[in-house]
């Protein structure tokens, strides 16, 4: 099973997230916000990072800019509700986030995108 | 947090995303074009939106939507800030309140649909009324923009580092072409010669003069990394100018499927569509320039270059006043001025409110009570108050750690407080100041209160102290700060075990700065912690002993007093002085680090202040004050506790800088005897 860091500035969808995928069997452990995030990653790099998009500090497009510098770059995945001034979504895409997943999802789309991003 | 379900998380997340709407709504009702408070906003209410969704809260997602919509355009300059949307704001932060009481799945309320029409009918109204915040950076023609196809000109400078930063421009230029017909000319005049090329910088620049059926947020879209440290501007052009000159020497580069546009002929003369850039431009660099971010390396490079300039300005004024010269002495003059007021500047630049780490701790203080069940509200003051980054980035630990151990030891529950006659709400007080040369932030908690006596008892059991031995309160309360103490009859998960108050002791420590506890049983503890403004300069106290320069740092300094021969010899062993009544113990540093030779007839004792104690130092002489730059002592003297670290002297030499709480702990730790000599 995948290491997997989960990063939302919402304490209710991190634990969500971390219950269902700590329940999938993986290791995983959470940031509150994108600088929160290189920090942990820093630390200890995940194979995965499923991040937001819109986050204090440091948002998540420019979490997945840093991470892409990384010698060992995650492969990721970027979530967010619709809205908002740019469509983030797509520019996760550009930066490399394999499977984008729009709020509100249900676990098993999490899931399966979770299995297949770590497969690719 | 306990393992409650994700939507009793998420409404307490939601009251907490509400309770600060309202605050950053009600500060923008003082100051409207706040773009960061903008911005946070519009994170709440979408956070709301995003997390109402997942856990089945349609109504409050769908609702949030339009009031999230309103703030993106105020935030794109579409719409502006007025009371009505103020209140709408606030109208509609008390209708999800209400929408999330009602169960998951809910339909939207009459209320919401009535709010929902009233955030429409103002974005229908404001985009009238807005105008004139977009149309002022483009005259006319961009609120027409996207309709059938704007002619923009995009001039794009990139940073230097682009590249390196992980960035490709042409990938830029690449979307930029996904957008719609460009024309793309590269600049190439800042591309050095081939010696001085650095293979990782980026030197082109590029104008692109791009038609697009797209709004200029898509264009600016593209540049959304590297807005903040390029050169970008984003101009319509009439329609009529589809040619004219773009900046002069360029090369049209018209890779892929450009479709060049007619050449020059037909287009209006270069100034008329050249001007607007100009106006563009310089209106966006005096709402970017406002602030810069820089890495905090760079920062620290300038600090360390700013310490050598002052250490090497003092020598150059100590060479000018033993040459006399007056030649010399007017510049030497004028340097000191200016280099006095760059190392100011300098470390002004690192000085930072604490109210972005006291903000941290509502959150913190909010889900602690919750999980302690009990009521506390926090109140901040003096949150503007600056202290040096360094500082501040070490000071968020141990104040979490102190705040824990408030509000888990400290305050009492509801009905505690009630039964004590207290009100059921506590208060905790988070407040900083400046005294002096230092910043006090103070801790204070309405709660219990110290109890001496456990903590004596607990002091006896671990062999701390002598069971016939007196102490005062202050040093009871000094007891905590011992390595292995912790008064909580049982570990919880709250404060947490094994790292007690001697941490945080030893972390302020770090800082240089100092910890005083006040306390009264059943009225309340306050912690404060002095902290040094900065940790790069110190005022310092310059002294010899034995033809050796030291420096005593000025904040612990109170005064100076002579020490006479005979006077010493009167007090032989017992190593006291008389000042003004009070006895001063004091330490003779010239046996203390056993240097030889005859001290002179009269001594000076440099009287300080340590844990609110004062202490005398011997040294043979005292030299004056002396602005001090600290350079660490390196890993291999990490060892040694009497310094600080040292400085280089304007004459070249060194000078170590004392630690007063290290020569104590080391003066306790040496037996007696072994100093009598």
């Amino acid at each position: 099973m995948a290491s997997i860091l989960v990063v939302d500035d919402s304490t209710s969808i991190r634990e969500f997230l971390v219950h269902i995928l700590v329940s999938a069997g993986h290791s995983v452990t959470a940031a509150a916000n994108g600088q929160q995030a290189l920090d942990a990653f820093k630390a200890n790099p995940t194979d995965l990072v499923i991040t937001d998009m819109y986050m204090p500090e440091r948002d998540g497009l420019e979490l997945m800019v840093s991470l892409r510098r990384s010698p060992r770059p995650p492969r990721m995945i970027a979530m967010s509700s619709q809205g908002g001034p740019l469509n983030v979504l797509r520019m996760a895409r550009n930066l490399g986030a394999r499977i984008t997943l729009q709020k509100p999802f249900q676990s098993d789309a999490l899931l399966s995108a979770v299995r297949s991003t770590l497969a690719a | 947090m306990n393992a409650s379900s994700p939507t009793a998380t998420f409404l307490l997340e939601a009251e907490d995303l509400l309770t600060q709407i309202e605050d950053i709504v009600l500060d923008l009702g003082k100051q409207a074009d706040d773009g960061e408070a903008i911005g946070r906003l519009f994170r709440a209410f979408h956070t709301i939106k995003g997390s109402g969704a997942m856990f089945g809260f349609e109504s409050v997602a769908s609702f949030t939507h339009h009031i999230e919509n309103a703030l993106d355009k105020v935030r794109n300059g579409e719409a502006r800030v007025t009371d009505q949307l103020i209140q709408l704001i606030l109208a509609s932060r008390d209708q999800i309140t209400e929408l999330l009481a009602l169960p998951q799945g809910s339909a939207l309320t009459p209320g919401a649909e009535r709010i929902i029409a009233e955030v429409r009918a103002f974005l229908g109204e404001s985009t009238e009324s807005a105008k004139p915040v977009v149309a002022a950076s483009a005259q006319s023609p961009a609120a027409t923009a996207g309709r059938q196809g704007t002619t923009w000109l995009v001039s794009f400078v990139p940073p230097q580092g682009i590249v390196v930063s992980g960035l490709e421009p042409t990938l830029l230029l690449r979307d930029l072409r996904s957008l719609g017909a460009c024309e793309i000319v590269t600049h190439l005049e800042t591309v050095p010669s081939l010696q001085e090329i650095e293979v990782e910088r980026c030197y082109l620049s590029w104008d692109i003069r791009l038609t697009t059926d797209r709004g200029i947020d898509a264009i600016k879209d593209v540049f959304i990394f590297v807005e903040d440290e390029s050169k970008l501007s984003i101009t319509p052009l009439p329609t009529v100018a589809t040619g004219g000159a773009m900046r002069a020497a360029g090369e049209v580069t018209a890779p892929g499927k450009t479709e060049s546009m007619p050449a020059s002929d037909r287009g209006v003369p270069a100034a008329e569509w050249e001007a607007p850039v100009a106006a563009g431009a310089s209106k966006r660099s005096t709402a970017k320039d406002s602030s810069v971010r820089v890495p905090a390396d760079k920062l620290d490079r300038l600090v360390n270059l700013v310490g050598e300039l002052v250490m090497n300005q003092s020598r150059l004024a100590q060479v000018a006043a033993r040459l006399g010269d007056a030649d010399l002495a007017g510049p030497a003059e004028a340097i000191e001025r200016l280099v006095g007021e760059l190392r100011d500047s300098v470390l002004g630049i690192r000085m930072m409110p604490i109210g972005t780490t006291f903000s941290r701790f509502k959150r913190l203080v909010h889900d602690l009570s919750k999980d302690l069940g009990k009521e506390v509200d926090l109140v901040t003051e003096g949150a503007d108050t600056e202290l040096d980054k360094t500082v501040l980035d070490q000071l968020g630990d141990p104040l979490v750690h102190l705040i824990r151990n408030s509000l888990d030891h400290g305050i009492e529950t509801p009905e505690r407080r009630t039964a004590s006659g207290k009100p059921a709400k506590g208060t905790l007080r988070l407040t900083a100041s400046h005294e002096g040369s230092h910043v006090v932030v103070s801790i204070h908690d309405d709660g219990k209160g110290l109890d001496t006596d456990a903590i004596r008892s607990k002091a006896l059991e671990k062999g701390l102290i002598g069971p016939d031995q007196v102490l005062s309160d202050r040093e009871t309360f000094a007891l905590i700060f011992l390595p292995g103490f912790s008064t909580a009859k049982q570990v919880t998960a709250v404060s947490g075990r094994g790292v007690g108050m001697d941490v945080v002791k030893r972390q302020i420590d770090a800082l240089r700065g100092g910890i005083q506890i006040e306390s009264t049983r059943g009225a309340g503890t306050s912690i404060h912690l002095t902290l040094p403004l900065t940790l790069a300069i110190i005022d310092g106290l310059l002294v010899e002993l034995g033809g050796d320069q030291f420096i005593i740092p000025m904040s612990v300094v109170t005064e100076n007093v002579e020490l006479q021969r005979s006077e010493r010899s009167r007090h032989n062993g017992r190593n006291t002085i008389a000042v003004r009544g009070e006895l001063i113990p004091y330490l003779r540093l010239r046996e203390l680090f056993e240097i030889g030779g005859e001290e002179p007839d009269i001594e000076k004792i440099v009287i300080a202040r340590h844990d609110g104690q004062r202490i005398g130092l011997v040294v043979d002489r005292v030299l004056g004050s002396h602005q001090t730059v600290i350079q660490s002592l390196g890993r291999f003297y990490k060892h040694i506790e009497v310094c600080s670290g040292a400085t280089i002297m304007g004459n070249g030499r060194v000078a170590l800088i004392f630690d007063l709480a290290g020569l104590i702990t080391h003066v306790k730790r040496t037996p007696a005897p072994a100093r009598a000599a």
